[in-house]
């Protein structure tokens, strides 16, 4: 088989190989969890900041990473506007997680949809503060082009509300995001087969962000393992360069020489 | 001693006088949290000198699994 190499993706200057970045929540145990980041080499992995709980309900989350071979992606979930952003995100500085952050600020639990404007605000302060900013954003491409220009690391459309486990449903504006984009596009969000994920990277994704679809499925360590092989397919086919579509048959047997 | 810790008020034994104090007697390893006092973000160094005074608010947060 042919090794592919020199294709990662960089972001910040860090060399990322595996496409496919998980979230850490909702997961049955941390022990659960760290045998998905390790049985599938992940290297990028959500977490998020909490109040302690004095009622004894541990979160060993932390432990089971290893800050060496993965890269630590706080969000500021919870965040209904820029201003409790910009404290969690400073909180998670202060945490010693580093300077990458999932900014992500959704004012309605219903679908928890990313509110564009606080989102906007709060990257071009936390830019401004240094910190590596992946915004999480609806599919806007006008929206993820000004997040581009401020400086923000990446992009993060949503496929579909987050934990719907819906796939694709933002096909089109995607597709044109990913066209416009000069900082990579991670989709996020939604993502709840291995096909999804897939497509999403077919499509010329750069990378994908799952959670609920690998932390709420029968079997999380090898639910990992398929979504890391289908973003692999997928990452293969866009970079092969997919074959053109067509609406009539085209012939793959050569139409000369049939014998009647 | 009453402080507001995360929104409640938590009545803290008298002994305690600074934020280091105060996660050694909470059993909380200061590696893994975050401490926020009087909306300042602390850091870890600041444990030690930052003196609690009765009504004091703090956060305590810390790192959890999330998407």
């Amino acid at each position: 088989m042919r090794v592919f190499k020199d294709d990662d993706l960089i972001i910040a200057g860090k060399s990322i190989k595996n496409r496919l970045f998980i979230g850490t929540g909702k997961f049955s145990s941390a022990l659960v969890l760290k045998e998905c980041i390790e049985n599938s080499k992940i290297e990028v992995v959500t977490v998020a900041l909490r109040r302690v709980d004095f009622n004894g309900n541990e979160d060993e989350t932390l432990s089971v990473i290893d800050r060496d071979r993965q890269i630590l992606l706080p969000n500021t979930s919870g965040a209904r506007n820029a201003e409790e952003a910009i404290r969690l995100a400073r909180l998670a500085r202060a945490s010693g997680c580093g300077n990458w952050l999932k900014l992500e600020i959704t004012p309605e639990p219903r679908y928890l949809l990313p509110d564009p404007i606080e989102t906007l605000k709060a990257a071009q302060i936390l830019v401004k503060e240094g910190f590596v900013v992946l915004p999480y954003i609806n599919a806007d491409p006008i929206l993820a082009k000004r997040l581009e220009e401020l400086g923000c690391a990446t992009v993060m459309p949503l496929a579909a509300p987050i934990g719907t486990n819906k796939g694709i449903k933002t096909l089109e504006l995607l597709q044109i995001i990913i066209e416009q984009s000069n900082i990579p596009v991670i989709v996020d969000a939604g993502l709840g087969s291995p096909s999804h994920a897939c497509y999403a990277m077919e499509l010329g994704a750069d990378a994908v962000l799952v959670n609920t679809a690998i932390a709420s499925s029968g079997d999380p360590v090898s639910m990992t393992h398929a979504f890391s092989v289908a973003v692999v397919s997928g990452r293969l086919a866009y970079t092969s360069g997919l074959a053109n579509i067509s609406n009539i048959a085209q012939a793959s047997s050569p139409e000369i020489g049939v014998s009647f | 001693m009453n402080l507001i810790i995360n929104g409640e008020t938590k009545k803290i034994d008298d002994t305690v006088t600074n934020v280091q104090e105060l996660l050694e007697i909470l059993k909380l390893n200061k590696n893994f949290i975050i401490v926020e006092h009087e909306h300042k973000i602390l850091s870890k160094e600041e444990y030690q000198s930052t003196k609690l005074i009765e009504n004091q608010k703090l956060e305590l947060l810390k790192i959890v699994g999330g998407g």
